[in-house]
């Protein structure tokens, strides 16, 4: 667990660490060396400052082609949903370094702005191009297990079941944080409630959420194993309160639950236990 | 000559005193920043901390901080928002939160399929904006120090005039 931590981090931190410039000048790109220069202090301030955009802008006007600026300009404009501006910045970044930029573009243009048709071209793009389409931006997902998440929110269930079951067979090491819990949530609305019980069970071994909990209070229910369903989200409803939950900050998740769900889990579970 | 000069000096002076009134001075230091707007802002509305930096909706809990959680959100704009149009792209609102709760400077922004800024039909835009401009169930976010005013957005995805999807 704590490695899978820790190899997400070093993937998430590489993924967008600033390039060093000694690197460009080591192979005689001098106007990368000062487009890299001009952003040497770009960790010293808040993201959204001015200055921040001013120097991202001096860096593109020394050298156009620097895609690290574009990434790093649309990565504001993405967190403040002007969709405009990012797209208009990423599609740079893409142009000039798209074996690094190509993929990430389609995990953005899904998190941010629901865009899951293009999502799944980018990454389908990628793939082909590069082979390994690499990790979303946060490190969370594979892009291929991401490439089902998008389809499970175009209502492509069953193809995103075959994505994930292929992705676990062939590489298993692509496996995410919560790759196993959308998986069992896939085959509990399919009503195949063994094999969303085996990868719940899988998935809390991993790492246990109130999402984790809650799927698995659910399961029981529609096993009438209503009893323990009642423990499984009473369990649910700690985890939540405490903050073990899907949450990161920047958008609402798939399968993320909201106090109203464990709620009305909760009045279905009490309405069965007393019949 | 120079009585001139400094009557210029000293008609910079006021102007600037005015508008730092209307506009907290942090409004000018960041990307996207929303500064205030007589002739469609809310006087009455005001930052707690305008002399802070506003926060951004990820940078405290949840990406929407509403009473009910986005469930609730959704509800109220399905339950009030009409199709009138043949709409399609993303529209944006981004607004202020103070750490009352209370929500002003709503700024809109639309694109698209293709992501390129294009303007939505009235009938759509003007729904969007009256149901966010009631929106009341919006809860303040702290830092470490207590309640904090903070910049919200939400985008809705139309097609066709349809609400697809509301973000973040």
């Amino acid at each position: 667990m704590i490695r899978l931590l820790f190899c997400a981090i070093l993937i998430s931190s590489n993924l967008s660490a600033q390039p060093n410039p000694n690197y460009y000048l080591h192979i005689g790109d001098t106007a990368m060396y000062n487009a890299c220069i001009a952003i040497k202090d770009l960790d010293s301030l808040y993201q959204f400052r001015r200055e921040i955009m001013e120097m991202l802008n001096e860096s593109i006007e020394i050298c156009p082609r620097f895609a690290y600026a574009y990434w790093e300009k649309s990565a504001i404009y993405v967190k403040s949903g002007d969709f405009i501006r990012w797209k208009e910045n990423f599609d740079k970044a893409v142009q000039y370094a798209p074996d690094e930029y190509l993929g990430f573009r389609g995990a953005l243009r899904a998190k941010f702005f629901a865009d899951y048709q293009g999502a799944i071209q980018d990454i389908e793009e990628a793939e082909k191009r590069f082979g390994d389409p690499g990790y979303t931006n946060d490190g969370n997902h594979h892009l291929n297990f991401y490439k089902a998440i998008c389809y499970i929110n175009l209502g492509e269930k069953d193809k995103a079941i075959g994505i994930m079951e292929n992705e676990l067979q062939t590489h298993p090491e692509r496996r995410g944080y919560y790759d196993y819990l959308h998986l069992a949530v896939l085959y509990l609305e399919k009503g195949e409630l063994d094999k969303a019980w085996s990868y719940l069970q899988k998935q809390k071994a991993l790492t246990n959420t109130a999402e984790c909990e809650f799927y698995i209070s659910k399961t029981l229910f529609l096993k009438h194993s209503y009893r323990e369903a009642k423990v499984a989200s009473k369990k649910c409803k700690e985890l939540f309160l405490h903050g073990n939950r899907f949450d990161n900050g920047f958008s609402v998740l798939t399968h993320q639950i909201f106090r109203s769900d464990i709620e009305s889990l909760e009045q279905d579970i009490e309405r069965a236990l007393l019949k | 000559m120079r009585t001139i000069g400094l009557l210029f000096s000293i008609l910079a002076l006021t102007s600037c005193k005015t508008f730092k009134q209307d506009v907290p001075r942090t409004d000018l230091y960041n990307t996207d920043d929303i500064a205030f707007d007589g002739s469609r802002d809310d006087p009455s509305f005001s930052l707690c901390h305008p002399k802070e930096k506003t926060y951004q909706y990820f940078n405290r809990q949840d990406a929407i901080q509403f009473e009910g959680g986005k469930p609730a959100l959704e509800k109220i704009f399905r339950s009030n928002y009409k199709v009138k149009s043949s709409d399609n792209g993303w529209l944006r609102i981004r607004f202020l939160v103070n750490c009352k709760g209370e929500s002003d400077r709503f700024r809109i922004m639309s694109a698209d399929k293709n992501w390129k800024q294009k303007d939505f039909s009235k009938t759509c835009v003007n729904q969007l904006l009256n149901i966010t401009k009631e929106l009341d169930g919006w809860l303040p976010k702290q830092n470490d120090d207590g309640d904090i005013d903070y910049y919200q957005y939400l985008i809705f995805k139309i097609d066709k005039g349809k609400i697809t999807k509301i973000l973040p």
